[in-house]
């Protein structure tokens, strides 16, 4: 037997499991509930929330992008498990408040709660739509991961597009159905297996390749010195670099409007426990790197077309005949790039129905609502397919594309929580000005000022806007203000 | 509303994130930012960034025992 026939077996059952447990979940539960769909009635257990968020973070990202970046930039990787680890902290102190205002007034997307203490339906909407956007954007790097392992560890037997459609589509189909919930539990299963699969393979890797973790890393620094370190003479990035994504990306890691969602269904003491689990999941991120470092001395730069080939490369070229490995590889792949999906997936039909249709139409009735949102499912699953078979970009450039975006939310959510004098003129237009500028300097500037990233250019403009405007503009009622502030 | 516990937290608490980042970002990050001595295999670096992610999940612990260890439930 081939080994891609092992790998093609064991992803077939992976994915037949997946998608039996997405759709169980939701079994007996009323299908016509909007709370139900968005947030499981507010009562999910502990384990399968912790599973739900660390599988978001677990992404395609971990398996493609996280050993690319290690092989081709060294250093500057260290930046995934740092940010991971400093993103959620402060969710220990908002998170709780979040989910109590949440709770009390009804809330289920990040658009209602800004929405609701700006008083700005424009607002609500404008953070849909921000929402959606950079939802797809994240799919189509999860898609396009997908359909990779699909390809290359079948030795191109399953083409591209129908390795997507496959696993992409099991996705969308449970979502559809079970709601947050069939994702919450499809992701216990996937978050255990790539968990295993990542360990195994890093340490297998580094030490058939390299003989030991201390052997690799003494030989890197004397093949390449300055890579494993930053900005330093022969480092891959600048301190200035460095810091800022990782201030960019742990900022914007609060402001992923599924989180929001999130802390709805929810109790405080769960959000707590939740933040505790972070630092650990960074903790789990480091053997993924090792397969990056791995290959450093032993496969050429230019024997690949991009970084993020990396661990497929390795093992269709360098495990040789172990098919059982092969197998294992393409189902822990699929479980990182599925279990990112279905959450952002159905976070991104949530913000879909509340957030960019429900302010046009406010007498809409469940059942309409309801109804939206599973097409929404159906609609945004179609459009980050099409982009991930049509459109071309680096998978960590997506990545860190969309959070550029959503970490300009940042001023308005903090603000409502500590601020009582922000306005929507101020939150609008802040918002506005960040977003332009971030993508001036992502798409059209050749380089930012200093090396500083650009979300936190973008960042720096928005708050200066949002505090100028605010305190120009007249403010909320105080009750309200206070209500936010004081939760 | 927030228990008298959980407003005592807070300023201790917004200091450690304060810390925390400062200590994951240049300047401060400068101290580990080498690649030898190898702790644990790991680049002294990449040492840094996982002392410190352990350091948070203790400091973690701590905090959310301080709120809740002392028997009363307060949800």
């Amino acid at each position: 037997m081939n080994n891609w026939m092992f790998a093609l077996g064991s992803m077939l059952v992976y994915l037949a499991l997946a998608f039996v447990i997405g759709l169980m979940a939701g079994r007996k539960r009323s299908f016509w509930s909007v709370s139900e769909y968005a947030v499981a009635d507010r009562g999910l257990g502990l384990i399968v929330i912790w599973f739900m968020m660390g599988g978001t973070v677990f992404s395609a990202f971990s398996f493609l992008g996280g050993p690319g970046m290690a092989f081709s930039q060294g250093a500057a990787s260290y930046f995934v498990p740092a940010y991971i680890a400093l993103g959620i902290l402060p969710w220990y102190l908002l998170g709780p408040k979040v989910g109590r205002i949440g709770a009390r007034k009804n809330f289920f997307t990040m658009g209602d709660f800004l929405g609701d203490r700006y008083q700005s339906k424009a607002l609500t909407v404008i953070v849909g739509v921000i929402s959606v956007l950079a939802f797809i954007q994240y799919l189509t790097l999860q898609i396009k991961g997908m359909a990779f392992i699909f390809n290359i560890l079948t030795d191109g037997v399953i083409p591209y597009w129908f390795g997507a459609l496959l696993a992409y589509g099991i996705v969308v189909a449970y979502v559809a159905t079970s709601g947050v919930r069939g994702a919450a539990w499809s992701d216990v299963l996937q978050g255990a297996l790539m968990l295993i699969v990542a360990w195994t393979v890093g340490y297998y890797l580094v030490y058939t390749l390299q003989g030991s973790p201390t052997e690799m890393f003494t030989a890197i620094e004397q093949a390449k010195p300055g890579f494993l370190t930053i900005g330093q003479e022969g480092s891959p990035m600048s301190a200035m670099a460095y810091s800022t994504v990782i201030l960019v990306s742990a900022l914007g890691f609060l402001m992923w409007p599924h989180l929001f969602t999130k802390s709805y269904t929810t109790t405080e003491k769960r959000i707590k426990i939740t933040t505790m689990a972070f630092p650990l999941f960074g903790i789990f991120l480091v053997p993924v790197l090792f397969v990056g470092f791995a290959a450093i001395g032993v496969v050429a730069p230019d024997a690949l077309e991009s970084p993020d080939q990396i661990l497929p490369h390795l093992v269709t070229n360098y495990l040789g005949a172990n098919g059982w490995l092969y197998g294992l590889i393409g189902a822990g792949a699929l479980a990182a790039a599925m279990s990112s999906s279905d959450a952002i997936t159905h976070g991104g039909s949530v913000s879909l129905g509340r957030d960019v249709i429900l302010p046009f139409k406010p007498d809409m009735d469940e059942r309409t609502q309801i109804w939206i949102m599973r097409v929404g499912v159906v609609a945004i699953g179609a459009a980050a397919y099409w982009l991930s078979i049509f459109g071309a970009a680096g998978i960590i450039a997506l990545l860190v594309g969309a959070y550029g975006s959503i970490a300009q939310f940042v001023p308005a959510v903090y603000g409502a929580l500590i601020w009582r004098r922000g306005t929507k003129q101020g939150a609008i237009a802040g918002m506005v000005v960040g977003i332009g500028v971030n993508y001036y300097f992502q798409i059209v500037a050749e380089s930012t000022p200093l090396d500083i990233n650009a979300g936190i250019v973008g960042l720096l403009c928005n708050i200066v806007v949002f505090v100028a405007v605010s305190l120009m503009t007249r403010p909320v009622p105080a009750t309200l203000a206070n209500e936010y502030a004081d939760a | 509303m927030a228990t008298s516990r959980q407003r005592k937290v807070t300023r201790p608490y917004i200091i450690f994130v304060v810390v925390m980042f400062l200590l994951m970002i240049f300047p401060l990050y400068g101290i580990a930012n080498r690649v030898f001595p190898l702790v644990l295999g790991l680049p002294f670096g990449l040492f840094w960034v996982i002392f410190l992610e352990l350091i948070a999940f203790c400091a973690l612990c701590f905090f959310y025992r301080y709120e809740y260890g002392h028997g009363g439930e307060h949800e």
